[in-house]
């Protein structure tokens, strides 16, 4: 019987909800979003604003009743689907009225530093929770849930069209809202906020009303449109040949113009993240050659980022222990070198990182899998360390690192890429070296080399029986993807101007192999892709920093469920997990 | 003198001993098969020969020249090539990327090119699905799919590992049927490693019966087809003769 009562929907419904909001207070995500405004509007007489905050609690209840909606006819609620809904509703909000009144009798601080009484007045929706009326408190919460659980079933019950149309809509309102500060500031940067503010963003930040009604109303024209042909791929199919190269030449003409404003319009701050994200897509790039398409899982891949910035801060820091010798060398030279600095060092730091590769190569060659995996994220640890070590402190700084690393130069200008309009500059140099990589890699990919890293990623002793030199061609794959990191090293090195062992450590790795897989593994524009959501938004969402890894954990975990090949993936990952109209004829 | 020529091969799986002393021979223009019991060292053999697995003692020759020292890319580059059991399709790959690998070793461009359309044109079937995913193929489509890999590297001699492993009976015949047409034909050198000990012999030359690592009989295929001993050990003990 009470087994029986444990399988009911909407029991389930709830509890996971109830409980999955308290365990994101408990963590204290919830209050460190409480001063995040999405939308501000006028409402029972007040100006009243939902916080991100609250709007998770509000989703979590929502998700309840539409999880709970038993699946009816199309476009119909099933018949018991709304009543459903807001029991599991109501089950979820009870579940938070006893978290609050739990926690307004035993201080759960003494373990969770979090739990605090603004935390419990959050979820409870109320103003001095439970003190006073505390019955009329309760009623209200349950109402509310049950009020959210029916209209998640409301929800579940219809149309597919609709809910395709609706999706896009609610997911443009929150990210605008979300992201309302960061547009604000670019907005301010071109000197144009003042026209936006008051009717889609306000004052403290977050979308206005109309704003968000204006938005959700674009969105779903948008949709209707698409329905009926009208998006730009299907206007560009169908043009005439001619016309449709000339029109595709004029869009990429334009994108490419945009691309070099684009810091320009970003302002300073936003340029520095661009910045970041195309470091990380350039090791992604790199990373892609070794882990995507020879299919050799390296979890040390930071080492060669860290051999080349080393490389880089060695040969052109002002602290350098080679300081001396570079200044004599430069005084010698300066009349016959237009490229000094910046320009010696990203050659060398290439080179070393690629010969680093190379050498880490040669032991492991032998290993496969997740053996390669364990020697690889050794191997990154080793180079951490040694760059940390007092032993060679008097070369490398130790834990100090190494400061003064010279700024770039514009070639044969001598002028130094410093100062306010750094991030600005930077990112040209930055997406030069990802227009590279992109190149080396796209080349390398339909060359013999690919195709033979391709046989090697696919089945490493057929591979060899088909006459591929293994030690050659892994090694090859090694050595490309150490160098464009050893090249993001030294950029990172000039970007910072000052490097300590602590950049290096084993999360970036981490980081470049997830970006490639949430990307779509072998895949180079989902490489760009990968950077921009996983270094991208969490560098954006700077509140979110403390959260970033649990966000992260969640999207992996989400993403490998609904989209294991990825979020633009090559056309080899498409045809294994997503075979379409090619069944296999029976034997 | 022999193209092909095994003299007292030992191979070793770390410390179990698979091949003991293994000589056999195959000549320009031969269809040699193997046959014996599952562990007699059939595959094993194949695998010494192109490479894979490193004879502990005794050596390999082709065409006189000694190869049992050579990586086996190298090997490859020679023209031994390996079709191994279970035929190691790049399932993520389409069938043409399949073949261009198997011309891995080879620079000549226009010459890949004839040959992808010979190897069309004796597998009609793979150049309708040239674009498909080789994983997406029938069991038989794969097998053809590895042989005419295989071709694509214009062996000198071509290891057949199991060709009619896990197929139905008619694609068997199929799969005979163009090893027969392949070397009749075309002239290809073929060692074929079978448990279908009776179809072997059939498209055979000669044979050799290997049993727990030895070469247990040898000679011509029609005799190995008619001996008491072979017939009542791998041809079910019909005893035709």
């Amino acid at each position: 019987m009470s087994r029986s009562l444990l399988q009911h929907p909407s029991l389930r419904s709830g509890l996971i909800a109830g409980l999955v909001t308290v365990f994101l207070g408990l963590v204290g995500f919830l209050s460190a979003f409480q001063d995040d405004a999405l939308l501000v509007g006028h409402l029972l007489g007040a100006n009243r604003s939902l916080t991100l905050g609250t709007a998770v609690v509000l989703a979590a209840l929502i998700w309840a009743g539409a999880r709970a909606a038993p699946a009816g006819r199309p476009g119909w609620p099933a018949p018991r689907g709304p009543l459903y809904g807001a029991l599991a509703g109501l089950v979820a909000a009870l579940v938070l009225a006893a978290f609050a009144r739990l926690g307004r009798s035993v201080d759960l601080r003494a373990i969770f530093p979090k739990a605090s009484p603004e935390l419990y007045d959050m979820v409870a929706f109320s103003g001095g929770a439970f003190a006073g009326e505390a019955g009329w408190e309760l009623l209200r919460l349950l109402i509310l849930g049950a009020a959210m659980g029916l209209l998640g079933a409301l929800w579940q019950g219809l149309a597919p069209r609709s809910r395709r149309l609706a999706t896009p809509a609610i997911l443009l309102v929150l990210g605008l809202g979300v992201f309302a500060e960061q547009f604000l500031l670019v907005l301010a940067h071109n000197g144009i906020a003042e026209h936006f503010r008051g009717w889609l963003f306000l004052k403290g930040g977050g979308l206005a009303a109309p704003g968000a009604i204006l938005v959700a109303v674009l969105a779903v024209a948008a949709g209707l449109a698409a329905e009926r042909g009208w998006t730009p791929r299907q206007a560009l199919a169908r043009q005439a040949p001619a016309r449709r190269r000339a029109i595709l030449s004029l869009g990429w003409t334009l994108a490419l113009a945009l691309t070099l404003v684009l810091p320009w319009l970003l302002g300073s701050y936003h340029s520095d993240v661009l910045d970041t994200v195309g470091l990380y897509a350039l090791m992604g790039l790199g990373l892609n050659i070794v882990v995507g398409f020879a299919g050799m899982l390296d979890l040390g891949y930071v080492a060669f980022f860290a051999l080349g910035a080393y490389t880089a801060a060695v040969l052109t820091s002002k602290e350098s222990f080679l300081a001396p010798c570079i200044r004599l060398v430069e005084g010698v030279c300066a009349e016959h070198m237009p490229l000094t600095g910046f320009w010696v060092a990203v050659p060398a730091a290439v080179l070393v990182a690629g010969l680093g590769g190379v050498l880490l190569g040669i032991p492991v060659l032998k290993m496969r899998g997740d053996y390669l995996a364990i020697i690889t994220l050794g191997f990154g640890e080793i180079i951490r360390i040694l760059a940390q070590s007092d032993w060679l402190r008097p070369y490398l700084g130790g834990s100090q690192g190494i400061a003064g690393i010279a700024p770039a130069t514009i070639p044969f200008s001598g002028i130094a890429v410093a100062g306010l309009r750094k991030p600005q500059l930077l990112f040209y140099l930055i997406l030069a070296a990802c227009l590279l990589a992109v190149f080396i890699a796209r080349r390398l990919r339909d060359s013999r080399l690919g195709r033979a890293w391709m046989a090697i990623r696919e089945d490493e002793d057929v591979a060899e029986a088909m006459g591929i030199h293994l030690v050659m061609t892994k090694l090859m794959a090694f050595g490309t993807g150490a160098a464009l990191a050893g090249l993001a090293g030294t950029l990172f090195g000039v970007k910072l101007t000052t490097i300590y062992p602590h950049s290096f450590a084993l999360l970036v790795s981490i980081n470049i192999l997830a970006l490639i897989i949430v990307g779509g593994m072998g895949s180079i524009a989902g490489v760009m892709v990968g950077a921009l959501v996983l270094v991208g938004l969490p560098e954006l969402l700077r509140d979110f920093q403390d959260f970033r890894w649990m966000a992260f954990g969640a999207v992996l975990v989400w993403m490998m469920l609904n989209r294991p090949e990825g979020l633009l993936p090559d056309a080899e990952r498409r045809r294994e997990l997503r075979p379409e109209g090619a069944p296999a004829a029976a034997d | 003198m022999a193209l092909l020529e095994l003299r007292d091969v030992h191979s070793y799986y770390d410390r179990i001993q698979a091949l003991k002393g293994v000589s056999l021979e195959v000549a320009e223009g031969e269809v040699v098969t193997l046959i014996g019991a599952n562990g007699a060292g059939k595959t094993t053999t194949l695998r010494t020969i192109s490479g894979l697995i490193r004879p502990r003692e005794g050596s390999i020759y082709l065409a006189g020249e000694r190869i049992s020292e050579l990586p086996a890319h190298a090997i490859v580059a020679k023209g031994v090539v390996h079709v191994p059991e279970g035929r190691g399709i790049f399932g993520r790959l389409t069938v043409e990327e399949n073949l261009r690998i198997g011309a891995f070793t080879r620079r000549d461009k226009a010459g890949i090119q004839t040959d992808l359309d010979a190897v069309f044109a004796t597998f009609p079937r793979l150049r309708e699905r040239r674009r498909q995913a080789g994983g997406t193929l029938s069991g038989g489509e794969q097998q053809m799919l590895a042989m005419g890999r295989g071709l694509m590297a214009r062996p000198r001699i071509l290891l057949l590992d199991e060709p009619s492993m896990g197929l139905a009976p008619i694609l068997v015949e199929e799969i005979f049927a163009i090893i027969r047409r392949l070397n009749r034909e075309q002239g290809v050198t073929i060692l074929l490693v079978e448990q279908n000990a009776r179809a072997a012999l059939e498209v055979a030359h000669r044979g050799y019966v290997l049993e727990t690592g030895h070469v247990r009989l040898a000679g011509p295929a029609a005799e190995l087809l008619v001996d008491p001993e072979v017939t009542k050990a791998y041809l079910g003990g019909e005893g035709q003769g």
